[in-house]
């Protein structure tokens, strides 16, 4: 899967996620600019990427995102 | 060896000494497993005492390697289980049988703390998501760190070895002034702020007496349940000031542990700000693992929400028991458990009926987060009492005081919190601006001839007491 497909789908998670149709995934956006997004709502977003791309992720993996961009690249190493 | 105390330093400054003599790795972690198994030592009259300690990280090492070649789960979990109960036997919770504790003196300085990196290590290990294979070295300097050994920070491994052996941390002019003021200012919090936080609650405790007039027990119940959070910020981000400052003459990083916590305008924020390493573990590997597993058990999108508020309750229960071994800290657990999962429903239950944008708007409110903030602080405080004081203790507080002047010093502290912390907060940021870059008090000037205040205060505050260093409330996990 490409990273612009892997994009695509993010963006309609986070909008689902975050009931925000205006969120658009880019490898910069972060939970603070998000409103909403606090631990719990990342795990849902989690949850979400998980039962759309059919991965599992580690608990330190989890924790170590620091932005959109790092969950594309983690989506991207177990889909790859 | 106390931490902190001049002795401390004397043994850090040989070991920074010796450890910038060469950048390579082998010599850095040589130095530091010398420097770690020579702490460790001093706590002790006898190697033997160090036996059931060891064990611990055998186990933890032995099981890494296993659960990195095999990845059975029934091993995992068998693994992670012989690891939780050692480290219950071994610090003698209450709800093992008595019989199986050691009947020995043996060594158990910073256990809790060691327990929470071997465990994290194994579950990496296992999840493949450590960045290499762990050396005995790295591994044993790790678990072992003497900056972080006796009260933490609770480091992860990957941040760990960054500094340790991949990329030390630069100590250039610059770095060893931030590291100095650290150090300082964590042993002016320590050594002189503290103990007189400490003297306070222990007069006000003391001034406790039915012959007190109803304003005066108010007045007193507020202290008693106000001053105690506040000694234990000031000694425990004291004691993370010294040791972060110390570590970096090493050329180790250690993560923050405190951002300022009382200005939190929500319980679920204060956590997020206390203790942040612990917190962050337990995110990590009790919250997040534990939420994912019951939101695919149960995938309802309605039940989301209320899966979260059970997995906040149960994270910060095992919070509270963590703390301590007996029926005083399963309570502390409960608090600090409902505290978060009130805390959580409050948050859904006001953004379902006034909507995202309308509660985003509440909190922004300053009298709302004034009130929120002085909530916080009484409810953290209100948990404390399980913290430092004994069943026999709570109630003789409740019987001299009575339920009116209970109710009353309630209200007091949590008006007088959401006052003053407000207050705080906007005078923290002041000085912030202040102090800013291009700001005279910036200057390195000023900051020096601050620190070296706060140094001679210090000093004389250590000669006059002739006593030895002051005591840390985390000393005891």
């Amino acid at each position: 899967m490409s990273l612009d497909a892997i994009y695509q789908k993010l963006t309609q998670i986070l909008q689902n996620v975050f009931d925000d149709d205006s969120l658009v995934a880019r490898p910069d956006l972060t939970a603070d600019q998000v409103d909403g997004w606090d631990s719990f709502a990342h795990l849902r977003l989690i949850f979400a990427v998980e039962k759309a791309f059919g991965v599992n992720f580690a608990a330190s993996q989890i924790a170590s995102l620091q932005n959109v961009g790092d969950l594309a690249t983690l989506i991207n190493s177990k889909v790859a | 060896m106390n931490v902190p105390s001049f002795e401390f330093l004397g043994f850090a400054t040989v070991v920074a000494a010796l450890i910038n003599i060469s950048n390579a790795a082998p010599w850095r972690r040589s130095i530091l497993l010398l420097a770690n198994i020579g702490f460790v030592l001093t706590f002790t009259h006898s190697p033997l005492q160090l036996v059931p300690f060891g064990g611990l990280l055998v186990l933890g090492y032995a099981g890494m390697k296993l659960v990195e070649v095999h990845k059975n789960k029934a091993v995992f979990i068998v693994l992670l289980a012989a690891l939780i109960f050692l480290f219950c036997l071994l610090k003698q919770y209450t709800f093992v049988p008595h019989a199986l504790f050691l009947q020995i003196v043996y060594f158990t300085v910073g256990m809790s703390y060691v327990f929470f990196r071997v465990l994290h290590l194994v579950i990496d290990a296992y999840q493949d998501a450590l960045p290499d294979r762990v050396g005995l070295l790295s591994y044993a300097n790790y678990t072992l760190n003497f900056t972080s050994l006796v009260s933490g920070p609770i480091q992860l491994y990957p941040d760990y070895l960054r500094t340790e052996s991949v990329q030390p941390a630069a100590l250039d002019q610059a770095a060893v002034g931030r590291a100095l003021e650290r150090i300082v200012a964590g042993f002016f919090k320590v050594s002189v702020l503290s103990p007189l936080l400490f003297y306070a609650q222990t007069v006000v405790v003391h001034a406790l007496t039915p012959h007190l007039s109803p304003a005066q027990r108010v007045v007193d119940g507020a202290l008693v349940l106000s001053i105690f959070p506040v000694y234990v910020y000031i000694n425990f981000s004291g004691y993370m000031d010294f040791v972060i400052g110390t570590a970096r003459f090493l050329r180790l990083e250690l993560p923050e542990n405190f951002n300022r916590p009382f200005i939190a305008t929500s319980f679920i924020e204060f956590w997020g700000r206390w203790h942040m390493t612990l917190s962050n573990w337990l995110k990590t590997y009790v919250y997040s693992p534990l939420l994912l597993s019951l939101m695919r058990r149960f995938p309802s999108r309605s039940a989301e929400p209320y899966l979260g508020v059970f997995v906040y309750f149960v994270t910060f229960f095992l919070i509270g028991l963590w703390h301590g071994r007996t029926s005083m800290f399963v309570v502390f657990g409960v608090l600090l458990g409902l505290g978060v999962s009130v805390n959580k429903l409050h948050q859904i239950l006001l953004t379902q009926l006034l909507g995202a944008a309308r509660y985003r708007a509440l909190r922004a409110n300053s009298f709302y987060a004034a009130a929120s903030r002085g909530l916080t602080f009484w409810w953290f405080a209100f948990a404390m009492l399980w913290f430092w004081s004994s069943w026999v203790q709570l109630a003789e507080f409740a019987r001299i005081l009575g339920a009116p002047a209970v109710l009353l010093a309630t209200g007091l502290v949590l008006s007088s919190a959401a006052l003053l912390l407000t207050g705080l907060k906007y005078l923290e940021e002041s000085w912030l601006t202040l102090t800013g870059a291009g700001s005279p008090l910036a200057s390195r000037y000023v900051r020096a001839a601050w620190c070296t205040t706060l140094a001679v205060v210090v000093v004389s505050v250590a000669v006059i007491l002739n006593a030895p260093s002051a005591h840390i409330v985390y000393k005891a996990f």
